[in-house]
């Protein structure tokens, strides 16, 4: 018994050894992932993380800058030509002439037709890519300069610009080494393909792609982008080493959309929100993003914390909505719903569930674009007495407990069921602060929290009665037509069932228009629209709120996710 | 003995089978699957990258290449109404609803089928300003039930555009379904035959051959997988479980005696106390404690260090050590109130009993006596309660995994069912069950070697 209790106590010593940090690289930039990468192929990646990682190995035609939220030429020499003809488009890239891959051999418009391939054909693991470039049918390799390329694509839309420069050219010499796919032309895998699934070296090629080999092994996921993947243990952390002489820092262009500044980067997938909260005190991370508004503003008042980092809280282009089913004959008449809108106290959400880090905001447009954004409309406010008055005009009866309308014959009560996802705390407390709200003007809300998965299916069957949700956008583009198009309503996105005649008139020729006068024009009228329906209704644009390490200069912090480009961080002396 | 075993463990292969079948079929009830949020990207916000019905093309490809539009069984028992598996699975989730319904009503799934194929034609062909026109329609042919009025819906668009083609045969369509409505068809039973093109068999196919499958997120050996995740947390989980239980015998045994009564008084509401605490609590509280620079600053906050090659076995424990103490303390500490109570409670029950008097009138020390004689007799309750520490082994703990981030089978448990990766899901419940049977099969050893009267028979 004595020796055990000796081994205990010893045991117990050696657990109390003072942790020494591990050494680190000055030059090293330490970032916090919320999951595990679960694969890293720049085509058929899943999560917000692997995109961040592969943005750094691969390098698509255009790219977004962070410093300004603009697009820049990447591997791209300039912004394409585009010529439309018939009724194609032809759309002409230069390609850079320093771009070149992790052996020194030249970026060429070979590599992007094969990447046209793999993005295209069956059997492959890319059917998350596939519809993005369902439009390109064919690619027309320059005779005379291999670095030049057209894209030819069907009819035009205004995104087809951004979507030929949105994915991640692939090196053919590590993906195909075998050229399995040379045989192949673009062209064949446009329209019809069962034919080309029974072709051995389709098959074979496949077998290889589609391995675990290209989801994880270091040697073969490296592209043209400043890094390479050093080192990943599954689960614990990935760490991404700056190549030696990257070809990004030799181009004359000072748009400063290529950089590779730090010479290592590791990303710690540390799932909790509070460990990562601790890890940053323990300054074991440089940054970190997503911080939540209470801790954030702990943080603010920490002084010794504010020392070492700073903190951002840029405005995001992600809002929350309430998405009320014009479908159900309760909720058909635009009053009623413009009732419901009246209930709803927004500042008070922002205050209490995001610590007033958000804008209020009357549509879909970020308040932050002034030329789109309608400004002569005013957010929705807690007004009992309109809201009253909307549901008598609406022909609702209130009794003594509750509203009561004549729906096909039956007397039906007005209630309310309010979905959100689970696990989102801050619809939780917006629900709550609703519940009340309607309680008061005595309509009973049940508030309903449910599994991520069950919850998108009913809003895809159109089983729910009102829903929060919210929706990530990007300053280049507002196509809402899928949003909000009535033949969508079917079995398309537009959950809701919002649509009239003006409103599908408008989001045609929006995306007609030319002029940017045209474009604010109907972009404000559309808001007017939705505010008066009353079925789609934005409530905020949230804020992010991060921390970065005070070493750190030219952080590029924006709106877009990730929030900082970590590839142009520089060390300040 | 030994054929007792054999058949215990014999007896226990098809009670796997069997567990393993269960899970299998009713994992597949979550709605969804692993890359649907992914190509089918609805939640996408201001511009559409591909359009709606490219990317319900992509997703059948999809579950074509991945095997998951099979049918899920060898045979299925469904109304005569019902659509088969392998065409109910492609069909986009949000009309999959309108569909079934239709079917039972009808009676016939042939048409209904045929009549969705058409509308979905009709809208493909149609120009921008008709569908327009045609929307209000469409709304009623999808969502009524009535049939009058989908026939009337499916004749005014006809009467947009006398050329338009799947227009017209709509219209016949629709009217061969009314005639059809209110057929009582969905109350007979269907018996369907599926052979081995199914789901079930395939995956049985590979485990016969030793093959769990790949990971559907990616493609990565499913042993391979889960050695990874538990090679991770077994020591953790080992120690902790030494740690327990050699403490909770230790307090059991100091406890039992008389001379610790005082002790007893104050340590059983301590130990209450801590049972009472959360795990997470516990894990959290222990960060912030001994973890964090506000308090003491004595153990690294998560994870497990960096890996460094080319070191000796020794360095590398030592290395990764103070990583796992806090996990470690905090696991012993959360199951060490139950385990001490229970040995408690059965080193008591053996103390009451005669020979403890016996020993205490042939004048033996009271430690010796508990240690010698009352401990040996309180085996039994003290091996089933250890013999559930196996199975533990292999399940990991979510809770320690996500708040020390270290990746383990608790957590890849809960990622692989949220992600709907189901060779995962299946395996680790597999595994976790065949420990738990060799769990139960190692107590029943023990048992007969802890107490000589228990002896196994077969039956005679």
């Amino acid at each position: 018994m004595r020796k055990l209790h000796v081994l205990g106590y010893s045991l117990l010593l050696l657990f109390l050894c003072f942790c020494s940090q591990p050494d680190r690289v000055p030059d090293e930039v330490r970032v916090r992932l919320a999951g595990e990468p679960e694969t890293l192929n720049p085509v058929s990646y899943n999560t917000a993380g692997s995109l961040q990682v592969i943005n750094l190995l691969f390098q698509s035609l255009m790219t977004v800058d962070l410093a300004d939220d603009q697009i820049k030429p990447a591997l791209a020499m300039a912004q394409p030509d585009i010529v439309q003809r018939d009724s194609l488009t032809y759309i002409s890239y230069l390609l850079r002439q320093e771009a070149e891959w992790t052996n020194g051999s030249p970026v060429t418009a070979a590599d992007v037709a094969f990447t046209l391939k793999v993005l295209k054909a069956p059997l492959l693991n890319n059917e998350q890519m596939k519809p993005q470039v369902a439009f390109i049918r064919d690619i027309l390799i320059d005779k005379a300069d291999y670095k030049k390329f057209t894209f030819v694509c069907e009819g035009y839309t205004p995104e087809m610009e951004l979507l030929t420069g949105d994915f991640f050219i692939l090196p053919a010499y590590l993906f195909d080494p075998e050229g399995k796919l040379e045989a192949f032309k673009v062209s064949d895998f446009a329209g019809d393909v069962s034919a080309l699934e029974s072709n051995k070296d389709l098959q074979n090629f496949a077998a290889r792609y589609n391995s675990a080999d290209y989801a994880r092994n270091k040697n073969l996921l490296q592209g043209s982008g400043g890094y390479i993947l050093s080192e990943w243990v599954p689960g614990q952390y990935l760490t991404l080493k700056r190549k030696d002489d990257w070809w990004g820092n030799h181009v004359d262009d000072n748009t400063q959309a290529l950089t590779a500044n730090p010479q290592q980067i590791s990303f710690q997938i540390i799932p909790d929100n509070t460990t990562a909260l601790l890890a940053l005190r323990n300054r074991q991370l440089d940054v970190l993003e997503n911080i939540q508004a209470a801790e954030f503003n702990q943080l603010k008042s920490d002084k010794s914390f504010t020392e070492n980092y700073a903190l951002y809280t840029p405005d995001s282009y992600q809002f929350a909505y309430i998405g009320l089913n014009s479908r159900l004959p309760k909720l058909s008449d635009k009053r009623t719903r413009q009732a419901i809108a009246n209930l709803l106290d927004i500042s008070s959400f922002i205050k209490v569930s995001q610590q007033s880090y958000a804008t209020p905001t009357v549509g879909p447009v970020p308040p932050a674009i002034k030329p789109y954004y309608n400004n002569k409309l005013k957010p929705y406010t807690y007004n009992l007495q309109k809201a009253t008055a909307l549901l008598q005009a609406a022909g609702w009866q209130q009794k003594t407990d509750g509203w009561f309308k004549n729906i096909n014959g039956k007397e039906q009560q007005l209630t309310l069921e309010l979905s959100y996802r689970a696990g989102n705390t801050v619809f939780e407390s917006a629900a709550l602060i609703f519940q009340q709200g309607a309680a008061k003007a005595g309509i009973p809300v049940t508030v309903q929290a449910q599994e991520g998965s069950l919850f998108s299916q009913k809003a895809k069957a159109h089983e729910f009665d009102m829903f929060f949700r919210s929706l990530s956008g990007n300053p280049f583009v507002f196509n809402f037509k899928p949003l909000f198009y009535t033949s969508y309503a079917n079995d398309g996105p537009n959950y809701t069932g919002f649509g009239t005649q003006e409103s599908d008139n408008i989001l045609d020729a929006y995306n007609e228009a030319e002029e940017e006068s045209d474009k604010a024009r109907l972009l404000k009228r559309l808001q007017e629209i939705l505010h008066e329906e009353a079925t789609f209704i934005a409530l905020y644009y949230q804020k992010d709120r991060l921390a970065v390490h005070r070493r750190f200069g030219n952080l590029k912090i924006s709106g877009l996710e990730p929030n900082y480009d970590v590839s142009s961080f520089t060390l300040k002396e | 003995m030994l054929h007792y075993l054999l058949k215990r463990l014999f007896l226990a292969v098809p009670m796997l089978w069997l567990l393993a079948t269960l899970v299998f079929l009713l994992s597949r009830l979550l709605p969804g699957s692993y890359a649907s949020e992914s190509i089918l990207q609805e939640g996408n916000g201001y511009y559409a990258k591909g359009s709606t019905t490219d990317r319900t093309l992509a997703y059948q490809q999809y579950l074509i290449r991945t095997g998951q539009n099979l049918p899920l069984f060898y045979f299925s028992i469904t109304s005569s109404a019902s659509l088969p598996d392998s065409i109910f699975q492609i069909i986009p989730e949000g009309a999959q609803n309108t569909i079934q319904q239709l079917a039972w009503r009808t009676g016939n799934w042939k048409e209904v089928y045929t009549f969705w194929r058409k509308l979905q034609e009709l809208k493909q062909q149609a120009s921008p300003t008709q569908l327009q026109a045609f929307a209000p329609y469409l709304r009623t042919i999808t969502a009524t039930s009535d049939a009058q009025q989908r026939v009337q819906a499916a004749r005014a668009i006809t009467k947009y555009d006398a050329t338009l083609q799947p227009a017209q045969e709509l219209y016949k369509l629709a009217l061969k379904l009314q005639k059809q409505q209110g057929s009582l068809n969905f109350m007979i039973p269907s018996f369907r035959w599926h052979g081995t093109a199914n789901q079930y068999h395939r995956w049985l196919a590979s485990l016969l051959r030793g093959n769990f499958g790949t990971s559907y997120r990616d493609n990565r050996n499913v042993t391979e997988v889960i050695m990874e995740a538990s090679a991770n947390t077994f020591w953790i989980i080992f120690t902790s479980m030494l740690l327990t239980t050699l403490a909770a015998l230790e307090i059991s045994i100091k406890l039992v005696q008389p001379k610790y009564n005082q002790w007893r008084k104050a340590v059983m509401p301590v130990l209450f106390l801590i049972d009472s605490i959360p795990l997470f609590v516990l894990a959290l509280l222990f960060l912030v404690l001994f973890a964090s620079p506000a308090f003491l600053q004595l153990f690294p906050v998560y994870g497990l260090g960096y890996s460094h090659g080319g070191q000796s076995w020794l360095e590398q424990t030592s290395r990764t050590l103070p990583y796992l103490a806090l996990p470690i303390l905090c696991l012993s500490l959360a199951h060490l109130p139950y385990l001490a109570n229970q040995f408690y409670n059965a080193l008591s029950e053996a103390k009451a009993m005669d020979y403890t008097r016996t020993a205490q009138a042939k004048g033996l020390p009271p430690e010796v006596i508990i240690r010698r004689h009352v401990l040996r007799n309180a085996l039994l309750p003290i091996i089933t309660l250890l013999s559930d520490f196996l199975p533990g082994l292999i399940a990991g703990s979510v809770v320690i995994e996500t708040i020390f981030a270290i990746p383990g089978t608790g957590r890849l448990l809960i990622t692989s069912v949220q992600a709907r990766d189901y060779p995962i899901l299946v395996a680790i419940v597999l595994a976790v069950a065949l420990a738990k049977v060799v769990s139960h099969v190692v107590a029943d050893v023990c048992y007969a070697y802890a107490d000589p009267r228990i002896r196994y028979k077969t039956a005679s």
